[in-house]
């Protein structure tokens, strides 16, 4: 829980400046026209807000999303005050061999991880992807 | 013929941009009045600052000098009884057409049913029947206006206001 925690405090900025930049990037006149026609605060947010920084979501969300690989390595296996807090993970796995010098375990924890990175790119990001490009862009 | 005829009146109002060294002024103690049933055309070249004055009158932004009036009452903020057609049309890029006004219907709190059957109805009054379920980026520019003029129509406004609003419509429909 606490690695969990750890990695989301790392990764949480690169989700929230993405999702700023997205939402300074809401064109002036769909906001006006929002305005004008009188939407109550969630139909804005449904129609005109959400939509609109849906595209910004992703790229915040992939880039944390590796990020956090990156911070598992250290959050999962941590050496403190003569002390080594560790958990069951594949970050755990390489901090542990690479000292160790067990070349075949770093192999495989390394594969996995690439392994695992590349499928969920292509079974969520890539979807995500397409569905900002299909229906989310702006003129 | 009481005074209380005029819808909009907007009083010695000025839009000037800028600081004190770089002042650009667009609009200088302009006054105007409008009165019910009437329709009035504002004509200007380009950059005259009518667009501006048009968001003026409808409140999306506070004139730097003077006030705008409608019905005698101090505009503060967007005019609820007053729609806009833009220049640039302004649909929502990831709704249809018919969603596009349906959702101008739902936040006046109006049941689906009747809602479908108003969008239909307006979409078909400026002749874009069947094109119901087309995305704005598959309609070509003149119908784009159409919609946001359907649109503007679903609000059932007391005044109209239209900026350049011929400017992509052929002649026929215009």
């Amino acid at each position: 829980m606490a690695a969990v925690l750890l990695m989301l405090l790392g990764t949480q900025w690169y989700l929230l400046f993405n999702i700023i930049a997205g939402a300074t990037a809401i064109p002036q006149d769909l906001k006006d026209a929002a305005t004008m026609l009188q939407l109550d605060r969630l139909t804005r947010w449904r129609t005109l807000i959400l939509p609109s920084i849906f595209p910004y979501i992703i790229t915040g969300a992939i880039t944390s999303a590796g990020g956090a690989w990156n911070a598992s390595i250290i959050a999962e296996y941590i050496q403190f005050r003569g002390k080594t807090f560790s958990i069951n993970g594949l970050g755990a796995l390489i901090s542990e061999a690479t000292p160790n010098g067990d070349y075949p375990l770093l192999l495989a924890a390394t594969l996995t991880i690439i392994l695992t990175v590349v499928i969920i790119n292509v079974a969520i990001w890539r979807r995500m992807y397409h569905i900002a490009e299909e229906n989310y862009h702006f003129d | 013929m009481s005074i209380n005829d005029h819808i909009l009146e907007l009083k010695n109002v000025s839009q000037a941009y800028g600081s004190v060294n770089q002042r650009f002024v667009a609009i200088e103690d302009l006054n105007l009045i409008i009165d019910e049933g009437e329709f009035v055309t504002l004509l200007g070249p380009s950059g005259c600052g009518k667009s501006t004055l048009l968001r003026i009158a409808a409140g999306l932004q506070q004139p730097s000098g003077g006030m705008v009036l409608y019905r005698d009452n101090p505009l503060l903020g967007v005019n609820p009884h007053n729609a806009i057609v833009f220049q640039t049309f302004v649909l929502f890029p990831w709704l249809t057409a018919q969603q596009n006004i349906e959702v101008v219907l739902k936040t006046r709190g109006i049941p689906p049913k009747p809602r479908i059957a108003r969008a239909i109805e307006l979409l078909g009054l400026v002749g874009l029947g069947g094109f119901e379920n087309a995305y704005p980026s598959e309609l070509s520019g003149g119908m784009r206006q159409k919609v946001g003029f359907a649109r503007a129509m679903a609000t059932e406004p007391e005044l109209l206001c239209m900026d350049e609003p011929f400017s992509s419509l052929d002649v026929l429909s215009a």
